[in-house]
């Protein structure tokens, strides 16, 4: 791009231009320092050519958390991560007295983040609307970015990219599974219409070691305010272990 | 001028331009994009305030300088900083490159209003006239600016051997 023939237009000027909101008289020079101006007009045209496609605005207000200043934070913490944590669930089984006695202890071998349809989780669903979307995890841990990293750690922030056919779209939030914690909703129901790695909008973290994240897809609407309490169908998931 | 009191009215006419605006100054498209989005965000909140493109602009100015001011923030986007997406200049003589580097020492040195001077004049490319209007400032007051945004930059290019 070379240097203008004069003053340059703006990048204000020039997105309000291509925006039809400039006054009659500015419109008027602005359209007769473009005939003139190959600079400015490469500007105009570089603008013209950007077709990207914006994240969806949440659905709802997501509801943060106040920090002890007062101002909100950036980011939806894991409600899980504040209560006191159970690690195991134990039932007992047995068929009399003289078995009781003998005290087996069967540890539940589906943990809560396990399908109960026995499936394996995939990062991939197939949605009617959007075709098969795709979940990448973006962790970004001390400013480093990693895309689906095989690990969490506290501190570590998260974001959600979905890929999918251009075209389609559909509703999504973002759940978060713990073992021995209830499923909570990192980021809340928004729609989001399919391209390249499209943005789910917000961050999120997760504390208290290993976690499974899904996004629930919805195709008719957004999904019920309740998460089910282990992944199910239209859920695109993936795990992640605790970080040494 | 247009003026749109529904934020998401407003994320869907203004939201590309201010992305671009963004990534002029951040030089990553996603934490331009993840900046606006934000913007929105918080002015869903706020169904009160009715927004025009000249406030969102000086809306996105504050929050990218902010960033930039951030010592961690300025780290990160300096590891993602893609230099491809610095505009190049049509100021021709009167060019200069402000890039993150230069931004986030100048904030040091340099109060809000003289930043935001700097950034009108040199990555959004105003008019001093322009920017008079935009900030709502006299142009006297928008020429002192660049003044000592102009004296803060000598100064750095004299401690840094003409590397600022």
């Amino acid at each position: 791009m070379s240097a203008c023939i004069g003053q340059p237009l703006s990048w204000l000027t020039l997105e309000r231009h291509v925006l039809a909101e400039l006054e009659a008289a500015a419109a008027a020079a602005t359209g007769e320092h473009l005939a003139a101006c190959p600079a400015c007009t490469a500007a105009l045209g570089t603008i013209q050519a950007d077709r990207r496609a914006l994240p969806a605005l949440p659905a709802a207000l997501p509801v943060l958390p106040e920090s002890s200043s007062g101002a909100r934070t950036p980011f939806v913490l894991s409600e899980a991560a504040k209560r006191p944590r159970r690690r195991t669930y134990f039932a007992w089984a047995g068929g009399g007295l003289a078995l009781a006695a003998a005290a087996v202890v069967v540890l539940i071998v589906r943990p809560p983040d396990r399908p109960r349809d026995g499936r394996e989780l995939t990062a991939s669903v197939r949605v009617k609307g959007a075709g098969v979307v795709t979940l990448t995890l973006v962790r970004e841990r001390e400013g480093a970015i990693a895309f689906d990293p095989p690990d969490v750690r506290d501190g570590d922030r998260w974001k959600v990219q979905l890929t999918c056919a251009p075209g389609g779209g559909a509703w999504v939030d973002v759940v978060v599974y713990q073992p021995g914690e209830p499923a909570a909703v990192a980021l809340p129901a928004q729609r989001f219409g399919c391209g390249n790695g499209v943005v789910v909008a917000g961050a999120f973290r997760v504390t208290g070691g290993a976690a499974t994240v899904c996004a629930r897809l919805a195709s008719d609407g957004r999904p019920p305010a309740a998460p089910p309490a282990t992944p199910g169908a239209g859920m695109a998931c993936a795990r992640l272990s605790a970080a040494p | 001028m247009e003026a749109v009191s529904d934020p998401r009215d407003a994320y869907l006419r203004y939201g590309p331009a201010l992305v671009r605006k963004a990534e002029r100054l951040l030089r990553n498209p996603d934490d331009a994009i993840d900046l606006v989005h934000g913007l929105f965000v918080d002015l869903i909140a706020r169904p009160e305030i009715t927004v025009d493109l000249p406030y969102l602009y000086r809306a996105v100015t504050n929050r990218c300088l902010n960033l930039i001011r951030d010592a961690r923030g300025r780290a990160r986007l300096l590891e993602r900083e893609q230099p491809s997406l610095a505009p190049p200049s049509r100021l021709g003589d009167q060019a200069r490159v402000v890039g993150l580097d230069l931004l986030g020492k100048l904030g040091a040195r340099l109060d809000e209003g003289q930043l935001e001077v700097l950034v009108c004049r040199y990555l959004d490319e105003m008019t001093q006239d322009e920017i008079a209007v935009h900030l709502g400032v006299s142009r006297k007051t928008v020429g002192k600016r660049l003044v000592r945004a102009h004296e803060a930059i000598a100064e750095l290019n004299a401690e840094h051997g003409g590397a600022a």
